[in-house]
């Protein structure tokens, strides 16, 4: 059961928390993103392992763009 | 000898004195602390120089910052150029996606009107109420724009007010949002709204306009320069001019703007009583404002299913993006996984709109 | 006439109804968005929300 782990809101990445095949639990810390000058933590929805990252540490991502898949 | 007849320091007063030092903590609050530090710095600067003696700088008719003030303040110019700039950095999707949000900054408008009302129960005229009370609209250019025509002896207090208030929303808001609301309401999620298209947000700063100028005349100078820098932005065709707006215009705009309305503030014009009543008068109407947006959003609440989280109705004040950053780290505290500063953005820009609705209002009624 | 009760009515409901006015011209273009996104399904209602 793949899950997508989409962005919360526009901005910019600033930093990824986990690497690819790492174990995490739901509420765990994956990945910050800058908006608004502000700094957002996006959590975990669920337990599992990180199968996929598509972002990237810079990148400008959409509202609803794909982050992370966790398996 | 004449030289040292007309030495500056000879005709120094200890108001001067006094407002050096006001000055100067504005330099330092804008430096330091990064209060407003685009507009604090220069306003600080400002009053710094306004109170040296002598030097001709704010004479009428031939000082160079009273002929900066003179054309660019007093005659109306400076506050739409800086609406130019804010109006080509907006985005206005949060707003379209649920416009339902739109009632929130209007709402916010609240402590603008209690405030007049304070104002001039305390004996200000209405002119000067008017000009206070629109402190409450958290939106600088707005403030000064109304100041020059309603209240100009009050343009430099009731300026520096606005923006130290903005600065400090991270710090006036959250008590009050905390007051009233519930640890429940604050955890609502809100619901993702509609996704909005490129052509909506082309069409919604020419029919915005159409819309609050043939309602409000008096708003146009503004409200048509925010709507043209936003479709600038929008019509994604003007490249060049929308960058312009956004960074080498408003840049300049800001510089002089600054200067000027800090040079206002010369000791006879600053130090009197009334000013005290205008800091305190200009928090409270934030103070009231934030609560205006925080109650609407609740009393919504109660006739839809679709909650709304009434800390986004506290960025109804419109101190762009600060008080929408507010709502969110005030929700994220309840629930960390909550998202809500792209809500919270959509009364953040209605307030802007509200506010100088507002003070369009005012100035028909009143200039 | 410009008495400050008049003033602070005419001022607050003038704000509501401008925003008023805002608020269903933007539904207005929500519907026509939406209507002009699907010209195939034309039996489909625009949802307003």
């Amino acid at each position: 059961m793949a899950e997508e782990v989409l962005a919360p809101l526009a901005g910019k990445v600033l930093s990824v928390a986990v690497a690819v095949g790492a174990t995490v639990e739901e509420d765990d810390e994956l990945l910050v993103l800058e908006a608004m000058k502000m700094e957002t933590v996006v959590y975990a929805p669920a337990d599992g392992t990180v199968s996929a990252i598509q972002a990237q540490v810079g990148q400008q991502v959409d509202e609803d763009d794909p982050l992370m898949t966790i398996d | 000898m004449p030289f040292f007849e007309q030495l500056g320091i000879l005709a120094l007063t200890p108001g001067m004195v006094v407002m050096w030092l006001i000055g100067l903590t504005l330099v330092y609050l804008a430096v330091s602390r990064e209060y407003e530090p685009l507009l604090l710095l220069p306003i600080g600067f400002g009053v710094l120089v306004a109170n040296l003696p002598l030097t001709g700088l704010m004479d009428p008719g031939e000082g160079l910052i009273w002929r900066f003030y003179h054309y660019g303040v007093e005659w109306e110019v400076i506050p739409p150029l800086i609406f130019l700039g804010l109006g080509a950095h907006t985005d206005f999707g949060p707003l379209l996606s649920q416009p339902r949000l739109i009632f929130l900054g209007a709402a916010a408008q609240g402590g603008v009107y209690l405030t007049f009302f304070a104002a001039q129960a305390f004996g200000f005229t209405l002119q000067e109420s008017a000009t206070i009370g629109i402190i409450g609209g958290a939106d600088g250019p707005t403030t000064i724009f109304l100041a020059a025509q309603l209240a100009p002896h009050l343009l430099g207090a009731c300026a520096v007010a606005a923006y130290s208030y903005m600065a400090l929303v991270p710090i006036i808001q959250p008590p009050i949002m905390r007051l009233l609301t519930t640890e429940q309401e604050r955890k609502i999620r809100m619901k993702k709204a509609r996704k909005v298209t490129a052509r909506e947000k082309l069409l919604f700063p020419l029919a915005a306009t159409l819309v609050i100028v043939l309602l409000v005349p008096a708003s146009a100078p503004l409200i048509a320069m925010f709507m043209l820098g936003n479709l600038f932005r929008e019509s994604k065709v003007v490249d060049r001019l929308t960058d312009t707006a956004q960074n080498a215009l408003m840049n300049i705009v800001t510089i002089f703007l600054g200067l000027t309305v800090g040079a206002t503030m010369s000791a006879d014009a600053f130090l009197r009583g009334d000013v005290i009543f205008i800091f305190v008068l200009g928090l409270v109407a934030f103070a009231v404002s934030t609560a205006c947006g925080l109650l609407l959003a609740k009393l919504m609440n109660l006739f839809t299913s679709d909650k709304i989280n009434p800390l986004v109705g506290a960025a109804g004040v419109s101190a762009v993006p600060m008080a929408a950053r507010v709502a969110h780290k005030m929700g994220a505290e309840a629930d960390k996984k909550n998202y809500l500063l792209m809500f919270a953005m959509g009364p953040n820009l209605s307030g802007v709109i509200g506010t100088v609705i507002a003070a369009g209002i005012f100035l028909t009624m009143l200039g | 006439m410009d008495t400050p009760h008049s003033i602070f009515i005419n001022g607050l409901s003038g704000v509501f109804v401008g925003i008023g006015m805002l608020y269903l011209m933007m539904k207005l273009l929500a519907v026509l968005s939406d209507r002009w996104a699907k010209p195939a399904s034309k039996s489909e209602s625009g949802t307003t929300k």
